[in-house]
């Protein structure tokens, strides 16, 4: 196959949809409410008379708490209580809000008589005021034991390295005496064999860094007991579900968690955070608790990402044909194991089904504690890491063969119709589904992404000119659609005598527009509007159950769901107005927010709701369906850049960004770019921008954003997204994920295109100015 | 963390109010309330100059532009006469921070920050600006700096505005270079001023931010610069000049190492500007 030919990729849709709703760029039903400034968030809740709930935390990477004396802080007027490890209960959990049992280790407690990081909480003061609470911080006295710590993960196994967690309460870790939170390990096949059948191999070791989520919101909640005694949390999370299981597990009480708007979590919320320390306050106290973390707080004691390294090989024959990939990785989850197997894990099982046709296969490795702030979930959840050193290493190897990339990588990559031993192989913590994917438009993707991007023609331009050099790069990436035979969403639909629907989900708005896409699902299946829904998402005692919104799956689980209620909903209104006109079902369909018969008579919905409240068969029509995914169809995406090398200073330009993803159908095209837009950018940040500096106690010295730079709009000049033609045929009107996807390529599209540019292979991120310019310095490349 | 705000009509109850020990005076306070926060000062009171009007002008005459103490950077950039006798300054301005900041932050605000990182300073160091204190002293811009966030200001004294003399270049050039392009701050930032005579550089003014407590004016470089043509072979020389003159630190933005390769490649700029004379 020669991508240079002329040639075009058939884009007939594969369906015979014609959507009215779907596919349609409707204006986010909660846009306008945001930027009027409208009080939406948790911070914006008033519940009076609460108390102001603030953390004491550790200056020590790795410390026992010997003993606190917070006799001062009581002493002042308006300190209402003071906890320590001794006040609330000894129950080890885990804050990472997964289903249930959870695949990570449980060896965390609300406060220890041990610290594991700077920014480790020791007390939990509550008081009347914020000032008061500071204050009350100041004077707790505490004395530490300080113990020898880790910094640096690639130490976290050395042989006199400190035990970070030696407490008995611990389960689920694989092998904490030697800091080993988990390990996991498979392979097909024989790679050392493969390998050395191979005609061109490469062997690298690439690293990417901890990152912060650096959401909009902090993290914040509120706790209190409603009028008849029952708890209720009101926090900024992306999980209310698993926040009630696993407050339940810690105290053994039940509780109420409501979600509001949430301003932004990118994985940084599936977590239980704050919920713990406002409700062991209001246990305590009986009085209403409210937690609003600080910049500083969310920076440094919430989750990072896992920074990870990986030793890569890969090999491939004369004819291009890649054969074999092994991958020896190293993760570091900080001082708790918070998505550690799992995130690892992805690493691999959304990245190696890409390419299928490789006769051997090994992924392995061990995810180790350190005294560092807890990495969690966030948005690609391994998948990033795991593609830098996958798709850097096949740029290398299509090198190496005098190939074009573009090339190398879309010869070897998975087809409709196809499958991959490892979707079976590895899931998410334990094994995966078998599946066989059913749509896959990469070709679309790279052949047309080609053209758009003037790949070739580029490619023939001169790199260095004068104290500039360009490069030109391309990356592969797929994600999934939600954790399959896992994941489970429910939706509920109430109709009203006003014509209006009450859809109420338990999946979890976090800026990603879902509200919006779930309702325009719903008004395709019921073939009515938009606005005709009210959309409620999400209160435990009112929406049906939700996993909450991570995993690339509230369009494909909770969509899948929603799509199946608002069926039955169809279902169930035309059986009413069968009854209402006599007519047979078979000869009523439902159009434009009425029932039509084919004798030409209509009943609107409002009029069928209002017969069945007050004078006909009196019954009010809801229904509630779930979704649990039996596969996890991937979306793919393939990037083009171009970047631009200051010569003199080393700074790295992104000029032009091409994104051509295969998500299915884009429910909404425009939220739907919003989406890749923003994953590539948090993506930009990661591979030039955003860093985390430690001191040499372990502190966080990037701990705001004067210090940790995310991309500005100057830094993300053109990015352009295009989506293919694509029907995912289990997706809810065809439609598979496009949150997570577009954090892949970024890293190795950049690196790429500065090995493109100055034939420089950068193995690290982020690629700071400073390190590339030395690097180019070495090669003379500087004046 | 509790202190009082106060915001005098005049500049007689300015001064009065800014005698007082632990008062701080505020500008725009883009930078003293970044400080509050981060705990590095915790002032009793804070005195505010913005309600103040006869700190809030810019005059103009044939030689000289003189900024009151609460003009806004955005204020400046808007003052059309502005970029065209002082287009390094307006190119420095252009630099700081995001809109909202500009719209807060003044000159004077930045002058008596004395970063050695500062943007504004920069410019004002290239122009031979002075500083009018309210006991009546005009002070050089390089004397008033003393080093990162000190000036010779006396407790009790303020600032009532900066004063730049007028003059003629036929090339300005300003850059900051930071790890990302806006709202950053500089790991090495470079301004310079060139007027051409007939055939060489008649004059020469360069100065350079965060490569050591203050900004630094490489006034020895000036000197030989005059009467000297532009080319690559002039430049080769500076250029090891400007390296053996600056005396930056390492810090979380970047290394001496780096620094002084930066301030000696960022000379080549003057070639690749296609500057002739």
């Amino acid at each position: 196959m020669n991508v240079r030919e002329e040639r075009s990729v058939a884009t007939s849709l594969s369906s015979d949809k014609n959507f009215d709703v779907v596919n349609t760029s409707v204006e986010k039903i909660d846009g306008y409410a945001l930027v009027k400034g409208k009080p939406v968030f948790t911070d914006d809740f008033d519940v009076p008379d609460s108390l102001i709930v603030k953390i004491l935390r550790s200056p020590h990477a790795h410390a026992i708490v010997k003993n606190v004396d917070a006799s001062k802080a009581l002493e002042l007027s308006g300190v209402a209580c003071v906890l320590t490890y001794k006040d609330v209960p000894r129950i080890a959990f885990t804050r990472a809000g997964q289903g249930y049992p959870e695949p990570s280790p449980y060896d965390t407690f609300v406060l220890d008589k041990k610290v594991r990081y700077v920014g480790d909480a020791v007390a939990i003061v509550a008081a009347e005021s914020e000032e008061i609470a500071r204050k009350a911080l100041k004077l707790i006295k505490v004395e530490y034991d300080v113990l020898d710590n880790i910094i640096d993960y690639e130490h976290a196994m050395d042989e006199n390295a400190p035990i970070i967690h030696d407490e008995s309460e611990i389960s689920g870790a694989y092998d904490p005496k030697h800091n080993i939170a988990s390990h996991y390990e498979m392979h097909f096949g024989d790679v050392d064999e493969e390998l050395s059948k191979c005609d061109v191999t490469t062997e690298k070791t690439f690293y990417t860094p901890n990152q912060s989520h650096a959401m909009m919101e902090p993290h914040a909640a509120i706790s209190y007991f409603d009028a008849n005694g029952r708890l209720t949390i009101i926090t900024s999370t992306q999980v209310p579900y698993h926040v009630r299981r696993i407050i339940k597990r810690i105290f053994g009480v039940e509780s109420r968690v409501i979600k509001p708007r949430i301003g932004g979590g990118f994985g940084g919320k599936q977590a239980v955070h704050v919920e713990a320390y406002v409700t062991a306050v209001t246990l305590k106290t009986g009085r209403p608790a409210r937690c609003i973390y600080t910049r500083k707080e969310t920076m440094t004691a919430s989750n990072t990402r896992h920074a990870m390294r990986f030793k890569i090989r890969v090999g491939a024959d004369k004819d291009a044909n890649l054969r074999v990939i092994d991958m020896q990785g190293l993760s570091n989850t900080g001082a708790y194991g918070e998505h550690a197997l799992t995130t690892f894990m992805v690493a691999g099982s959304k990245t190696l089904p890409l390419y299928n046709k490789v006769n051997a296969v090994r992924f392995m490795g061990d995810i180790v504690y350190t005294n560092t702030e807890s990495a969690g979930a966030f948005r690609g959840y391994g998948a990033p890491q795991g593609a830098f050193a996958l798709d850097c290493a096949l740029d290398e190897l299509a090198h190496k063969l005098g190939m074009d990339p573009v090339e190398f990588k879309l010869k070897n990559s998975i087809r409709e119709g196809e499958t991959s031993p490892v979707f079976k192989v590895m899931g998410e913590g334990r094994e995966g589904v078998e599946q066989i994917v059913g749509s896959c438009k990469i070709e679309e993707c790279a052949i047309e992404g080609a053209k758009l991007f003037n790949w070739h023609e580029k490619r023939e331009r001169q790199r260095i000119e004068g104290t500039k050099a360009h490069g030109y790069g391309v990356a592969f990436a797929m994600q999934g659609s939600s954790i399959p035979a896992i994941d489970m969403g429910g939706a509920t639909i109430k109709m009203n005598d006003d014509g209006t629907f009450n859809l109420m989900i338990g999946a979890t708005d976090l800026g990603t527009g879902s509200d919006t896409i779930l309702a325009q699902i719903a008004a395709e299946a019921l073939h009515t509007s938009v606005g005709k829904f009210v959309v409620y998402s999400s209160d435990t005692d009112v929406t049906p159950f939700d996993k909450g919104a991570y995993a690339s799956s509230t369009t494909y689980v909770s969509g899948n769901a929603t799509k199946r209620a608002a069926e039955r909903m169809a279902r169930e209104i035309l059986k009413a107005a069968s009854e209402i006109t006599g007519e047979s079902v078979e000869k009523l369909h439902l159009e434009n927010g009425k029932v039509i018969s084919k004798s030409g008579k209509s009943l609107t919905y409002s009029e069928i709701q209002t017969q069945l409240f007050y004078t006909f068969k009196q019954r009010q029509l809801e229904v509630t369906e779930s979704f649990v995914s039996e596969v996890s169809p991937p979306p793919y995406m393939v990037t083009f850049a171009e970047i631009e090398i200051d010569l003199e200073t080393g700074k790295v330009d992104v000029m032009s960004m091409l994104n051509y993803v295969d998500c299915g159908t884009p429910i909404n095209p425009l939220l739907a770019r919003g989406q890749v837009e923003g994953a590539s950018s948090q993506g930009i940040g990661m591979a030039l921008y955003e860093e985390h500096i430690f001191d040499k106690n372990g502190r966080m010295v990037t701990d705001d954003f004067f210090t940790y730079k995310v991309p500005s709009r100057d830094d993300i000049k053109k990015i352009t997204v295009k989506f293919a033609d694509s029907y995912e045929p289990t997706g809810p009107f065809g439609a598979k994920s496009v949150s997570e996807i577009g954090l892949d390529t970024p890293g190795p599209v950049i690196a790429n295109a500065i090995f493109d540019a100055v034939g420089i292979r950068v193995n690290r991120l982020p690629i700071k100015s400073e390190d590339l310019y030395f690097k180019l310095n070495e090669r003379g490349l500087t004046p | 963390m509790s202190y009082s705000f106060i915001s005098p009509r005049d500049e007689k109850e300015l001064k009065e109010e800014i005698s007082a020990p632990g008062s701080f005076t505020m500008s725009g306070g883009t930078d003293l309330l970044v400080k509050i926060r981060m705990g590095k000062i915790s002032p009793q009171k804070i005195v505010s100059t913005s309600k103040i009007s006869t700190l809030h002008f810019i005059d103009e005459n044939d030689d000289e532009i003189v900024i009151g103490s609460t003009i806004t950077h955005a204020e400046l950039l808007e003052y059309k006469p502005l970029r065209e006798a002082f287009p390094v300054l307006f190119d420095a301005i252009y630099t700081i921070g995001s809109p909202q900041i500009r719209n807060r932050g003044t000159l004077v605000g930045n002058v008596m920050n004395a970063s050695p990182a500062g943007d504004g300073l920069l410019a004002l160091y290239l122009l031979d600006a002075k500083i009018e204190i309210s006991n009546g002293d005009a002070v050089n811009i390089d004397e008033f700096v003393v080093s990162p966030g000190r000036t010779i200001l006396p407790k009790g004294e303020y600032v009532k505005s900066i004063h730049i003399p007028k003059s003629k270049w036929d090339h300005h050039y300003f850059e900051k270079v930071g790890q990302r392009n806006s709202m950053t701050i500089s790991i090495v930032s470079i301004g310079w001023l060139i007027k051409c005579g007939s055939e060489a550089i008649e004059n020469l003014r360069i100065a350079f931010g965060s490569v050591a407590p203050t900004i630094l004016r490489l006034k020895d470089v000036e000197k030989f610069s005059k009467g000297k043509k532009i080319d690559e072979k002039f430049v080769h020389v500076v250029s090891d000049m400007v390296k053996e003159r600056v005396n930056p630190i390492d810090d979380v933005r970047g290394s001496a190492q780096y620094r002084k390769k930066l301030c000696s490649n960022l000379m080549y700029r003057m070639v690749e500007e296609g500057i002739k004379c």
